[in-house]
């Protein structure tokens, strides 16, 4: 496994993109609410537990977009979001997550 | 005269909601990105113009630089292709790097046929930006707008003002080829 940290200070650096600062961020989702947005407006959302959201979540942003397919439900690497970012939960879900992001706020 | 250079990325759309993800290199020979064009290339078949099917969205310089998130959009199949024109785009290209984005479907699943979608990059040799070239007669302008309001009317003024920018498309970059 290898270490969302160092890769995130390793890739940021290889960018050019100064960091002000890095934290935990969490969106805890509820039954009956299918779509929550969030403002990350120059910051970054690393989203690092892709592999605990049900297959057909989709987040939206506008720099990246991710659908979790079947295919992508095991993979490690890290999606990063910027922008209004908005996450719809499938419709038929019985599952809701936790969605753990790495905020990085950029200098 | 540098030569100007077209990169097209295009995707295909297979089914409602599609996310298409990209990478393309750009021959390292191109210093500058001056403009963009997102266009449905076939598939849609509509009888009114749909505003928006999907959108890009791009980074250049291997992530270092976010500069196109844009809409495409759908002809209606008795009309032609309406419009040439690019969008202005000024990014300075560091060499052999990564053009990475994506392509998010928003069409409705009832109406939805799989698609072909292109972005199209133009980009130049020369490394001088087209928008700090343009700025000295832009300023010698303002002077002159600020002589004629010192001294005329400003609806007058307003109306000289409108008159200038229709004559300036005859110097648009973005302007391909004109329609006749």
């Amino acid at each position: 496994m290898f270490d969302h940290l160092i890769h995130i200070h390793q890739q940021f650096k290889q960018r050019i993109i100064g960091i002000e600062l890095q934290r935990f961020k969490n969106v805890v989702t509820k039954p009956g609410i299918l779509r929550y947005e969030i403002e990350a407006y120059n910051e970054y959302l690393l989203l690092t537990n892709s592999f605990a959201l049900p297959i057909g979540t989709r987040i939206i942003s506008d720099t990246n977009s991710l659908e979790v397919l079947t295919s992508q439900n095991g993979l490690e690497g890290l999606e990063e979001f910027s922008g209004l970012v908005a996450i719809e939960l499938p419709a038929n879900t019985q599952e809701y997550p936790n969605i753990e992001f790495i905020q990085i706020v950029k200098e | 005269m540098a030569a100007i250079r077209y990169n097209i990325i295009r995707l295909q759309v297979e089914r409602p909601g599609q996310i298409v993800r990209f990478q393309h290199k750009i021959p390292s020979n191109l210093k500058r990105c001056t403009g963009f064009k997102a266009v449905h290339v076939r598939g849609v078949q509509t009888d009114l113009y749909i505003p928006e099917i999907g959108w890009f969205t791009a980074s250049f310089n291997s992530l270092k630089e976010e500069a196109i998130v844009t809409p495409v959009s759908a002809q209606a199949f008795y009309e032609p292709e309406v419009t040439h024109e690019f969008q202005t785009l000024d990014v300075e290209l560091l060499r052999g790097q990564l053009v990475v984005g994506v392509y998010v479907d928003t069409m409705k699943s009832n109406a939805f046929a799989p698609y072909i979608v292109s972005l199209y990059l133009r980009c130049t040799e020369i490394l001088s930006s087209p928008l700090t070239q343009e700025s000295l007669p832009k300023k010698e302008f303002t002077e002159l707008v600020h002589k004629l309001q010192e001294t005329t009317d400003e609806s007058i003024w307003k109306e000289d003002f409108e008159e200038e920018e229709l004559t300036s498309e005859e110097i648009n970059p973005d302007q391909l080829c004109s329609i006749t």
